[in-house]
């Protein structure tokens, strides 16, 4: 019986510089030598049926990534996670996996908004750089205060879990929605402008990394896995 | 030999910030097995091994003699392989600017720290880039400039099967198959290093090792005109042969590349050499005697190999696969073994004799991988003369398998210039490819017939050392661009696409495979000049070229077009390849018989 999985993977480490498609047939191949057997699509070039959510630019470590996925024979999302991540580098690494329903539509689709995290570097720790660093989406915003295009939200957030000071939430369209007046967040603008004000400023650099997707539910964010239940 | 130094890792990310393709800088695929530069200091005998491939990772990482070597030096405790490639434009600004080494992927460790850089050289386009991976090294070029304090640097390959061109920059060659000789090397590597000695110790010690050839034991005299005079000592260096290519197993733990290199697939070499004789083909001369792995323990060995790394392609690679008596029967076993229905199996060198009917629905399973021929020759006439042995009648029985059996695209080989071509000869390659394409649309259902793809390349005759040609003269450019257009202007256009190699591309390379040894400041002189990436037709700089020739006084045309008389003496002849020169001349002259009928 084919079944559909639903997993979320991250990328980090030297990882982060493999595009796309590099990062498909890595973990391609990486099914194979664990002998999961995926479905083929039909016709003249056939291809194993999966599909992963939105790209990253490269460069970025990701713990947001995310992919569907369909077997010819039922298999324990935990099953799946363990064989795979044998098969796998600790770079990639398959942190979730569930089961889905077939109709479910791809991630791709329904990703809305994808949320990064800045970080300070590691010369940006003393407190005038640190108040810097918590002025930045001010600094980011142009003369009448708008913030970068593309941005559902910028903030300043908590400590993370680790207890390592996060500076800045971002959380960008992923496309275009019906009914709000979005553009798409262009991460390779936002990057020429925040290398700029970090060059003024005279901040070190900052770290990004893209943390999580979301698909807007009324007034909630939602994350792929849970938008299944 | 230098302590080893390496480059730390946040130092490369921050160099790699706006790098196209930072992929191919960075380490750690699976498959590696360099060891760690600190452990390795600490053993007795070490011996750090770069092995450098002087074109980018996505081409350099296929290369199955990389992962051979690679394989081989990395079994043994004491020795440590890590490979380097030449960064691509971008990268290399970024290093001269920050004034970084070039460093190897594996552990970054800086190219003037390895005990030995052996060069893979798979044709002549090559050198410049490798002279450009020296200097980023900050290696001086020349052998006799290196003292102990730099890695030795070696070269095989190919390329090598006339080393002349590059004798100044290395301290040795190896020339026939690396596989044996390298260890023998790699001890007396150790040797040198520990116990101190020259390095005229060193290459006396590894002179008696078969394949090596040491550029320094020789001196080239040149009469006024530019031939060679004398080659002293008059002792030839033989070329190393493997007998047994089971000796060695197949590389079941390959490297396997993270970003996409330009074959993408798991590699087996099933035979070396070839018996067909083809008199323009050097491959087929300097490989032999013609080796085959056996069948019994080959299929297991594939079957592991992509077990192990997860392909769904495999590529059996030798100069003519359908000569590989078990092929059937390995393709067979393999597709079996793999289970799944999804295994691509791939034959780069099929003759246009050989692809049958039951090899064709044993392909049809995965992926249809691309098919290539090489007819070579339009006419029959020319066929004979270059004694590639089949008739219009093979040619279009295999056109029709292909075709009939869904295949949709196909390409095709030829190549103008051959010794005695007429302009009939050449006039017959379009009509040949015009019925190649009725055939092959004849052969394809009705509504598919619009997908038929026919690629034609022309590529240009070059007299290549070691062959029963190698004393004929490669056509002038200006007949290369005559013969191009008589192509051009016969091939019909629907579903046909020529390609043809640029006129002055294939003289140099043509110049630079018979070379001699004021041939290496040549190289240098068009380095200095900007030439690198020569292969890459957007890069290619054929002005550096002409000007490097001209500040030595010298012409290409005097290496490529003057034709040599069979008495001369050429720059390959110290080099002992295993076949007789009375043989070559005896060919020749068939083939002049052929040309005078």
């Amino acid at each position: 019986m084919p079944c559909k999985i639903r997993f979320k993977f991250s990328k980090t480490g030297s990882y982060k510089y493999f595009s796309h498609l590099d990062i498909i047939s890595i973990i391609s191949r990486a099914i194979r030598r664990a002998k999961i057997s995926v479905k083929y699509s039909e016709g003249f070039n056939p291809k194993p049926k999966m599909s992963l959510g939105p790209p990253t630019p490269l460069g970025i470590e990701s713990h947001a990534e995310y992919g569907d996925i369909i077997l010819t024979d039922d298999l324990e999302p935990k099953d799946f996670l363990i064989r795979l991540n044998n098969a796998l580098q600790e770079r990639l690494k398959i942190e979730k996996a569930a089961r889905v329903l077939s109709a479910v539509k791809s991630i791709m689709s329904q990703t809305d908004i994808i949320k990064y995290c800045l970080y300070p570097g590691s010369c940006n720790t003393g407190k005038e750089k640190m108040d810097i660093l918590n002025d930045l989406p001010g600094l980011l915003s142009d003369e009448n205060g708008q913030a970068p295009a593309g941005i559902y939200r910028f903030e300043k957030s908590e400590d993370d879990d680790n207890g390592s000071p996060v500076v800045l939430n971002l959380y960008g369209y992923a496309k275009i929605l019906k009914g709000i007046e979005s553009k798409v967040f262009k991460f390779g603008e936002f990057k020429v402008l925040l290398d700029k004000v970090c060059k003024e400023q005279c901040i070190g650099n900052i770290k990004i990394i893209k943390e999580e997707l979301y698909m807007i539910c009324g007034e909630r964010l939602i994350t792929p896995f849970e938008i299944l239940s | 030999m230098k302590k080893i130094k390496t480059l730390k890792y946040p130092k490369l990310e921050k160099l790699l910030c706006d790098i196209q393709k930072p992929g191919r800088y960075v380490d750690h695929e699976i498959g590696t097995s360099s060891k760690d530069p600190v452990h390795l200091e600490s053993i007795p005998g070490s011996v750090a091994c770069g092995l450098a491939f002087p074109d980018i990772y996505e081409i350099g990482m296929p290369n199955l003699g990389l992962q051979i070597l690679y394989d081989i030096i990395n079994s043994r405790s004491e020795f440590s392989a890590e490979r380097i490639f030449p960064p691509w434009a971008d990268f290399e600004e970024r290093l001269r600017e920050t004034g970084i080494r070039l460093f190897s992927l594996e552990n970054r460790i800086f190219l003037d720290c390895f005990d030995i850089v052996g060069f893979s050289l798979q044709h002549e386009l090559l050198y410049t880039n490798m002279l450009n991976m020296l200097d980023l090294g900050k290696i001086p070029l020349h052998a006799e400039k290196r003292g102990p304090d730099y890695p030795l640097i070696c070269a095989g390959g190919p390329a090598m099967a006339n080393p002349q061109p590059v004798s100044a920059f290395m301290d040795f060659i190896v020339i026939g198959d690396g596989e044996e000789a390298i260890i023998p090397v790699l001890e007396r590597v150790g040797a040198y290093k520990a116990k101190n000695r020259g390095k005229e110790w060193f290459l006396k010690e590894i002179s008696s090792i078969d394949g090596v050839y040491i550029p320094s034991f020789y001196k080239f005299y040149y009469f006024p005109d530019g031939r060679i005079e004398k080659i002293d000592p008059p002792v030839k260096a033989k070329k190393a042969v493997l007998k047994d290519l089971d000796s060695f197993g197949v590389v079941k733990m390959p490297i396997i590349p993270n970003i996409k290199p330009v074959h993408d697939r798991f590699a087996v070499e099933i035979m070396r050499g070839c018996a067909r004789g083809c008199r323009f083909c050097q491959a087929g001369f300097i490989y032999r005697p013609v080796r085959k792995r056996r069948a019994a323990t080959l299929i297991d060995q594939c079957s592991e190999g992509l077990s192990n790394t997860g392909y769904d392609e495999i590529s059996f690679l030798s100069l003519s696969s359908a000569d590989y008596k078990y092929l059937n029967g390995l393709v067979k076993g393999v597709l079996e073994k793999s289970g799944d229905g999804r295994l691509s199996i791939s034959l780069p060198s099929l003759r246009l004799d050989s692809f049958n009917i039951s090899l064709a629905s044993l392909m049809q399973g995965g992926r249809k991988t691309g098919l290539t021929f090489a007819p070579e020759a339009g006419s029959q006439r020319m066929r004979d003369i270059i004694n590639k042995n089949i008739t219009e009648e093979e040619v279009m029985d295999c056109i029709r398998t292909a075709f009939s059996s869904g295949w949709e695209k196909v390409k095709l080989y030829f190549m103008i210039g051959f010794p005695g071509e007429s302009q009939k000869d050449v006039l017959a390659i379009a009509h040949l490819v015009e019925r190649i394409a009725g055939t092959a649309r004849v052969n394809m259902p009705p509504r598919k017939r619009r997908r038929l793809n026919i690629n034609v390349s022309i590529n240009v005759f070059n007299p290549k050392p070691f062959t029963p040609f190698q004393w004929a003269a490669q056509d002038r450019i200006e007949v290369m661009e005559e013969k191009f257009k008589i192509i051009l202007d016969n091939i019909p256009k629907r579903s046909i696409n020529v390609t043809w190699s640029q006129p002055e591309k294939s003289r140099l390379e043509c110049a630079l495979s018979r070379g001699d040894t004021r041939m290496c400041e040549v190289i240098e002189e068009a380095w200095q000049r900007g030439a690198k990436f020569d292969n890459w037709t957007d890069i290619f700089d054929p002005d550096a070229w002409q000007e490097a020739f001209n500040s030595r006084d010298l012409e290409q045309e005097f290496y490529t077009s003057r034709g040599h008389s069979l008495g001369e003496i050429l720059p390959w002849d110290n080099i002992d390849m295993g076949i007789s020169r009375d043989f070559l001349i005896s060919e020749h002259n068939r083939a002049a018989r052929l040309i005078n009928e």
